[in-house]
Parts: structure tokens; sequence; C-alpha cells
């Protein structure tokens, strides 16, 4: 049972886990993760994270990654695509259950206009560790940032 | 373990290390690392006296060594005491050492020797007698694989190259002393494919003896020069002088001067250069050429930007490879292993980086996280990171690194190698910065007479007449600076700035094939395309994106380790233009004249410097090429050159085949492969030359491995024959090395006396504090405490021949934060910990030094007649 629970008519809501744990917390980010398109990475164990051996120019700090409990947290990677420039980022700003869906908020960072910034190509992403439970679907919404969602027949 | 009474903690003595949670931190640790394939003599006189030396003398144990191996030692022919300043000291006979090495047909062996200062023995020392024996194992016995080589009456190395009927396989290397004094040793190894040899002792290059070649301050005018008390000056152009101290006449070479005559000398050359009016004053070498050796940098082979323009054929040409000639990169900073105090800089451009004087941080206000202060502009332009949980950008130290990373046998190496960089900070928070600090910090470069060339992998800024005008000045009319910067990312025809100002050299970005890059801008902010990379496509078939391989950094849980990475953008792109100019101007310089921005704008405007690669309005006057531009810059005086891509063949189990492609220089000059040849029988090639003859060719080289040992390394040489029409019969060598099977690198340097030396107040000079470590997987860790807030030296080095004195030439050394360059770490009241030094038992070059270092004698170890035995005792 989930330790806050608000019930509004039929809509069930959760901001923690049962323990008082966040639903999902921001382990690492990196402005060179080697993935050229927006999207999500879910990671549900150790072993998945060799999937990230194969994204070219990946520059990710792998140890927490490494060191997180497999058994009470999984991975997602919330990617912001190629971006032609440095100062781009994300953070993740708020998680919620609602009904079976994971609801994730996270804030894009842009540069100002007039902004001096550095000419190489970045591939900004978010490293989330997030509960692995009393959720269903999964879905990611920011600042200009077109939803993205994991597949509902995802199968965890 | 803490020991009482010294106030040192120690790690790696046999005690272990650390602190635990319940204790403060040390006042100041770090680490040691150890170059690779360095090895120890097992019974040096440090080990003797302490009773730890292992036997080496008999062929059953001699010492195993790696190809390309250093290994320091000792010999002395008999036992005794030395005296005068080291007359607490002893020196114990050993005789003999022997090593074990698989050895090859063109292996070069080099024993180079070094003495205590004559003072410390007795005025009828010897010098001493030794030899040098190859031994081949045979069911007799030992049989001499070579005529034994011995010297006496000098202390000239010993250099024996293995002849080309030499056969491959494991000898005893033989070192052995019959008379004369006690001496310190460095045996080094070089395979055929390893070009640079192993410089163990301080260089002192010849120069001219009173002569000094300074460069006038832009406003301080000729009548500076007569405040020097100069005797003699001759103009060199520019601001450039030729000046002579004393009596008027022939000069005679410092090689003819004792030491104290040639110290003074350089004394005098160092005073110069801090006179009112002087910007740079230099000792009047007598100059060699100088050559890269990029295929001993490990990640050299992913450096396929380098050949792509031609850079190793222009090395040829551009014999100093930038030597002197600064780049600023106004950037992220640059990373360093302590980037709140600054230095420890990274190990592949440490080398080549300097500071000057005053604000190089110009990051302000909100955008400045680094430590030092609050939101100011400091004098350290380390990188402090992102300054949040993520794996930071270290985009400053990728763009140093393809402009002037060092060529020293690790990582990768920069365009113009030999190139000095000048980090200026203008990037912070999240890699973004102000116009108003990269205003100032151009401001500030145009102002520095060491800086020639400006580095702006940067954008975003409208066209700002602020900005605009201190371009203009650090431009000066085509005389000052030169101004490069990134072209753009938005695959816009649109303005970029600064990339599109009229004093700017905007570059756009290619991948592998010469092709633009998808993302890179057109139109006005292009002026010229380099390798800049794409990471979605492998255009030269190379098996790898074509993205760019560079210095980089990690600084995972706050821990700073330097490290490499691929980047793509015109970011990338800009700092080989840099680093191209860097070649032209040094060769100019080195021949006594220069070579100007505006003489550079104007040759690529006329496309002499570049490869025509598509329209104009996408990719300027063309793709750069090193070797065009040095033929611009040398007025079109090169000879017929053949080239290979690539330059060096590496063989492994896993790959046995690969094809040359040969090109010739000039394009129009056509050649005839004649023959390709190598004396190893494994070693095939196929010649495939279009006929008639063109100005290229390719050779397939395939290593037949059945026959060979999976264990032991080959190296050989492919003989390539070719006729030029101008110029008759040439040859090209392509070094090949091949091994099958892999060994662990267990690097050892010895017992290391790591000291903390006072560079302040009364005790300036005296050791404060010092501890003995030895290694374990490849590196000292040391950690000291109660050491009072002020400025110190960190040094760090064996004492091979037990004479107190750690780091003389032919002794382990490690100098913060670069060998041969020490500087102060400045302690506060907070702890200061995960200093890295290096050690080994090569010594930087000349370039790396700025000045000569003549008369260094190493540094003293300070007595401790009482303490734990990891503390020096001494003879009665």
């Amino acid at each position: 049972m989930l330790a806050a629970l608000v019930l509004t008519a039929c809509t069930r809501t959760y901001s923690s886990t049962a323990d008082g744990a966040p639903l999902a917390r921001q382990i690492t980010a990196s402005d060179q993760c080697g993935v050229g398109s927006e999207g999500l990475t879910y990671l549900a164990s150790k072993d998945d994270l060799s999937t990230l051996d194969r994204w070219p120019m990946q520059n990710i700090t792998m140890k927490p990654l490494t060191e997180l409990d497999f058994s009470r947290e999984h991975i997602l990677i919330v990617g912001m695509g190629q971006k032609p420039t440095g100062g781009f980022g994300l953070t993740l700003a708020n998680s919620q259950i609602v009904d079976d869906t994971l609801r994730l908020t996270v804030f894009l960072r842009r540069p100002p206009a007039d902004a001096v910034v550095s000419q190489a190509l970045t591939t900004p992403c978010a490293v989330l560790a997030i509960t692995p439970d009393h959720w269903q679907m999964l879905e990611v919404n920011g600042n200009g940032l077109a939803p993205l969602r994991l597949d509902p027949q995802f199968n965890r | 373990m803490v020991l009482a009474g010294c106030g040192i903690w120690m790690a790696g003595c046999g005690g272990g290390g650390g602190n635990s949670n319940s204790e403060p931190p040390p006042d100041l640790s770090g680490s040691i690392a150890i170059e690779t394939n360095t090895r120890i003599d097992l019974d040096t006189a440090d080990e003797i006296r302490l009773g730890l030396s292992v036997n080496n003398d008999l062929p059953e144990n001699a010492q195993g060594l790696p190809a390309n191996a250093a290994v320091g030692g000792y010999l002395s022919s008999a036992g005794g005491d030395y005296i005068g300043p080291a007359s607490r000291f002893r020196f114990y006979r050993d005789h003999i050492d022997l090593y074990t090495a698989e050895l090859i047909p063109g292996t070069r062996i080099s024993l180079q020797i070094f003495s205590s200062p004559a003072d410390f023995l007795a005025t009828d020392a010897e010098l001493p007698t030794r030899r040098v024996r190859i031994l081949k194992s045979e069911a007799g016995g030992l049989i001499e694989a070579t005529e034994p080589v011995s010297a006496t009456s000098n202390l000239d190395p010993i250099n024996i190259t293995l002849p080309d009927g030499f056969e491959p396989g494991s000898y005893i290397i033989e070192l052995s002393t019959s008379a004369g004094r006690p001496f310190r040793y460095v045996l080094s190894l070089a395979d055929p494919t390893s070009v640079r040899g192993f410089n163990a002792r301080y260089t002192e290059p010849a120069f001219v003896m009173d002569e000094a070649v300074v460069r006038m301050a832009p406003q301080a005018g000729v009548q500076a020069l007569a405040a020097l008390g100069v005797s003699s000056r001759k103009h060199l152009g520019d601001d450039v002088w030729l000046i002579q101290r004393g009596p008027t006449g022939v000069r005679a070479m410092s090689g003819s001067a004792g030491a104290g005559e040639r110290k003074a000398a350089i004394d005098w050359v160092r005073s110069l250069g801090q006179q009112p009016g002087i910007d740079l004053a230099e000792p009047n070498y007598v100059y060699a050429s100088m050559m890269v050796a990029p295929d001993d940098d490990d990640l050299y082979s992913r450096q396929w930007a380098l050949p792509f323009i031609q850079v190793p054929l222009a090395w040829q040409v551009a014999e100093t490879s930038g030597a002197g000639v600064g780049i600023a990169v106004l950037d992220t900073g640059l990373f360093s292993v302590t980037p709140v105090a600054g230095g420890n800089w990274h190990p592949d451009l440490a080398e080549n980086v300097r500071l000057l004087p005053g604000i190089m941080d110009y990051v302000s206000g909100s955008l400045d996280i680094d430590q030092e202060d609050t939101g100011l502009r400091d004098s350290n332009p380390a990188d402090p990171g992102d300054g949040r949980a993520q794996s930071s950008n270290f985009h400053g130290t990728h763009v140093a690194g393809i402009a002037a990373a060092a060529d020293n046998a690790e990582g990768i190496v920069g365009v113009a190698p030999n190139a000095l960089i000048y980090p200026v900070r203008v990037l912070g928070r999240d890699g973004l910065g102000s116009g108003a600090d990269l205003i100032a910090a151009i401001n500030w470069a145009a102002a520095q007479p060491e800086i020639d060339v400006l580095n702006l992998s940067l954008g975003g800024l409208g066209p700002s007449e602020l900005l605009k005008s201190a371009i203009d000045n650090a431009y000066k009319n085509g005389e000052g600076q030169l101004i490069v910067a990134a072209a753009g990312n938005e695959a816009s025809d649109q303005a970029t700035y600064p990339a599109a100002y009229a004093n700017v050299v905007g570059v756009g970005a290619v991948a592998g094939d010469g092709v633009r890059a998808g993302y890179s801008n057109v139109g006005p902010s292009v002026d010229v395309m380099a390798p800049g990379g794409d990471g979605s496509r492998d255009a030269n078939q190379d098996g790898f994106p074509d993205v760019i391989v560079s210095s980089w950094g990690t600084d995972e849980g706050g821990e700073f380790l330097p490290s490499y990475a691929a980047l793509q953008g015109t970011s990338m792109a800009a700092p080989h233009v840099a680093g191209v100019y860097a070649l032209m101007k040094g060769k100019l310089r080195a021949d006594g004249s220069d070579y100007t921005p505006e003489q550079f704008l104007a040759s690529l405007r006329a496309g002499a410097l570049t490869r025509q690669v598509g329209p104009a309005f996408e990719y300027g006057a063309g793709l750069i090429d090193a070797l065009f531009a040095m033929d611009a810059a040398l007025a079109g005086d090169l000879p017929v050159t053949l080239s290979s891509s690539p330059s060096a063949l590496q063989f492994n189990a896993a790959v046995t085949s690969a094809e040359l492609v040969l090109n010739a220089f000039p394009e129009n000059e056509q050649v005839t492969v004649e023959s390709a040849t190598s004396s190893a029988s494994w070693l095939l090639a196929t010649i495939d030359q279009p006929q008639p003859p063109s100005s290229s060719a390719r050779v397939t080289v395939t290593a037949e491995t059945g026959q060979l040992d999976a264990q032991k390394r080959y190296a050989t040489e492919l003989d390539i024959s070719y006729l030029t029409a101008s110029e008759g019969v040439k040859a090209l060598t392509v070094p090949v090395s091949l091994k099958l099977g892999t060994s662990p690198d267990e690097k050892e340097a010895g017992r290391h006396y790591v000291l903390v030396i006072s560079a302040e107040g009364e005790n300036n000079g005296g050791v404060v504090s010092q501890a003995v470590v030895t290694s374990a997987n490849g590196r000292y860790t040391f950690a000291f405490d109660d050491i009072e807030p002020g400025n110190y030296f960190l040094v760090a080095g064996t004492d091979t021949d037990n004479n107190g004195f750690i780091c003389e030439n032919g002794e382990a050394c490690a100098e913060y934060p670069v060998n041969g360059l020490p500087e102060t770490i400045s302690l506060g009241n907070d702890p200061v910990s995960g200093v890295v030094l290096s050690t080994s038992f090569r010594r930087p070059a000349i370039s790396a030094l700025g000045l000569p270092r003549i008369g260094f004698e190493g540094y003293r170890v300070e007595p401790e007649k009482t303490g734990p035995s990891a503390i020096r005792e001494y003879a009665p």
C-alpha cells in the first residue's frame, strides 16, 4: 500500500512509495548520452545496462547505475535528442502515479537567446531511478517536450 | 597507518593507509602514476641498504622486461662511503645485472649512465668501465649473440641496434662493471616501430654562449635594448632581435663551457625575460629537427582526421610541430584533477599547457560555478565541471586536445603537438557564457604576446559591435593574432557570430569522406572546412562512426579523472585549423622569419591551403590541408613525397590484413611503386598500381600468423621503393608490428621518497615532511598531515645509488604538476586531496621546459636518525 493516497472521485493519486521513498529520483544526467532522438529507455535489470554500450558517443557516469538496487528501483533514461550546441539539459521536476500511470514531469533547459554556447553537438538526457511497482503505463511531460510514453503493451 | 613523531600518513608501505570515518582527512594526499613499461633493477643501492635486494646476477634469476621497456638501475665494482655532501651515505658492490627480453632485428638497446657529483666521491674515483652483452641460451650454456660493447673513461651511452640478420627470440641482456666509481643507469629498449628515443637526462641543448634571441614588447621600441647593456644587437624581423653581452666577436658554443658558465648564461637569458620591454627571451639555440612519433599514442589509430588532412606529412616539413606558438582556447576551461587549486592538467595536455599572470577565468556572476570565489573572475582556468550531479561536459579540454595534445605515448596527438595551450575560461554553468565575459577575455588575450591564435569553438551571439571591435583589436590588421571560430551546427545559412566577422576564420565541419556534415552551417559563417565528424556515418569505412576523439574528463562522485571522448561539431573542426596555423607559424619562426594572420587569410582566399571539395557557399575555400598549407607557407619549396595511409600497421589476432593507400605530393607528381618488401618472412605485400603511373597506388599487406608464437611481439618494416620523374628512386618505410597475445604491464619504478618542500619563509627549500612509499597496482599513494598552511613543492623519486638525493638524472622522478616544471601547491586550512603526479625515468624535452634545466642535482632527502624503518636510516 502506498503511503500517500489521495482519493478524488474515482482517481487514485500517489506521490511516494509505501515506505515514503520518491516514486522517481534523478541519479545522474549527461550532455553526451549518445541518443540522437527524443525518447525513453527502460532498464529493468543490471544486465540491461549493456544496452548503453551500444550507444555511440555515450558519456554517462555509470557508477550510480551499476550501484542501483534493481529489486527496488528500475532505470528510466529520458533522452532529449540531438541538440546543435551546449546549454541544453533536463531535470526531473515531479513524479506521481495517477490511476495506473506513472506521470513524470521534467524541466527542460535551453540556452537563452544571445548566450555564448559551445558548438559541439550534444545529446542530453536525464537518468532516473523509478519505482517498478503500482503502474502499468508511463508518461513523461515537460516544457516544450511532446509527451513521451512507454508502449502500453510494454511488458515489465 | 599514522607514523607517530613524524606526522606522516603513508599508504603502500606495508602497513596500509587511509583514514577511517572518525579521523580527519590528511592535509595533503594523492597518488603517483608510473609510466607504462617502467621497471626497476631489483638490487639498487637503496634496496641493498635495506636488505631488501633481490639477486638478478644469474641467468636463472634475470629480470624479465617487456618490449619498449625502460629500467632504472645501479652498478658498482666496489663498495665504499660517499664523501662531502653525501658523507653519511654508503654505496655497495653490485657489479652485474641480468635481464631477459624478446629481441628482434632493429631493436635499439641503449644504456645511459649517470655518476654522482664529483664532490660526492674521492678524487681518484675513476669513471666506470662497463659492458653490455646480448646472450642466448644454448645447450652448452650462454653464448654471445652479438659482439660485446664496452666503454670506459667517459659517461657516454652505449647504443646497440640489432642487425637485420639477428634471430628473433628470447635473450639475456647482461650489464656489468669491472672498475671505477658507482653509477646509476637507465636501460631502454625500443623496437623498430618506436621512432622516439628515451631521454633519461635533462636536455642541455647546444646554444651560443652570451647570446639571446628576444622579442620586444609592442610599444617598447629599440631604445629598450639599450637599457639592457648589450654589446651588440641584430634585427631578425618584426620585434625580434639577436643580442650579445660582453665583448663583441665570435661566440663559443655552450658545449665548450663549464656547467657554471652555462648556468650563468641561462640565468642571464632568464633575467632578460623579466626586463621591461622584453616579451620573451630565449637562448640562441643551435637547432636540430624534431619529429612527431604518433604511433605510440594509443588512440592515434582512431584519429582519422589527421591523415585525412595530411597532418602526418606536414609534420615531416614542420619539424618543430608548432613549438613556441601559443594557442589560446577560449572555452569551458581545461580539465584538472584538482580544479579548485588548478594545475594537474589532463596528462595528454599538461606538457603544453601554459598560464600567464592575470585573469584567465573570465566567467562571472551566476554563470560562474567554480569554487575559488563567488561569481568572480580569477586566475585559475581549470574546468570545474557542470556543478550538477551528472557527467560533466569538458568541451574546452576536447578542443585543446585536437589542436595541441602532446606526442607523449598515450591517448591522442594534436595537430600541432608542440604548440602551447593557453586555456581561457569563458563558458560556465551549463556550457553558457556571456558576451561581456567573452569580450573581456579577447581583450586580455589580444595584449598577450605569447598568444598567436585564438580558438573560439563557440557561438550564438548576435552581431555585437563590441565583440567585433575586440576581435579586430586582436587581429591588428593582420599582424596580430589569428582568430578561428566554429561556424555553427544549425545547418543554417544565417550568419553566426563570431565566425561570420571578416577577420575571423569561420570553420565548418566535414565527415570522413570530405562531405559537409549535415548539421554544419553554410553561407557567410564558413571560410573553410575541417574534420568535425558525423556520428551517424562511417563515411571513411574504418569501422567506427566518423567522430572526433580527444581528451575529456570524468567527475564521478566529485573525483576528477582524465579520460577521452568522441564528439562531433564545428567546435571540433575549428581547432584543426588553429593547429595547422601553429604548424605554419612555428616552421617559419624556426627558419628565422614569421607568418602572419594576414598571410594566412590571403592564402586561404586564394585556395592555397585547401582541397576543393564542393561549392563555396557550402564549403568556403574548401577542406583545410596541412601539407598544402606548409607548401604555401614555404612558397612551394616542397620535395616530392609519397605518403602512406595509415602511416603504420598494427596487426593482432583479429586483424591480420590491411591496405595501404599511397599518395604522391605534390598531387600532379607521378610515381611508380617498384617494390614493397620486408625482411620478415611472415609479412606479404601486393602492389596494386594503375597504368600508366599516377599519383596514387595501393598495397595490400598480410601477416601470415600460422607459424608465429602467440606470446611474442614481432616488429618489422615494409620497405616501399618508388620512382619519381624528377628525383629518381626514393624510399618510404612503413613500420609494422604484430602481437597475437597480451601480457599485463607490471610497471614498477622502485621505492619512492615523497617530499613536501617549503616554498617560502625561513625554511624556503627545506623539506617539511617526507614519506617513503612503495607501489601497488602501478601507483603509489601518499598522505601527509600536520602541514601548516603555506606554499610548498611536492616531489617524489628514487634514490637508486643511495647518495641521499632523489630525482637525479637516471632516477625516477615525479614533480607536481609536471616533471621539469615544478610549481607550488598552496595549502590553506582545508585538506587538499587527489593530487596526481606521474613518475618516470624519462625527462621532458626542452620544448616542454621553456628554458634548459642546467645544474639541477636532484632533491636532498631529509635526514631522519630515528623513527620507523620506512624512514631513511643512514650509514653511521
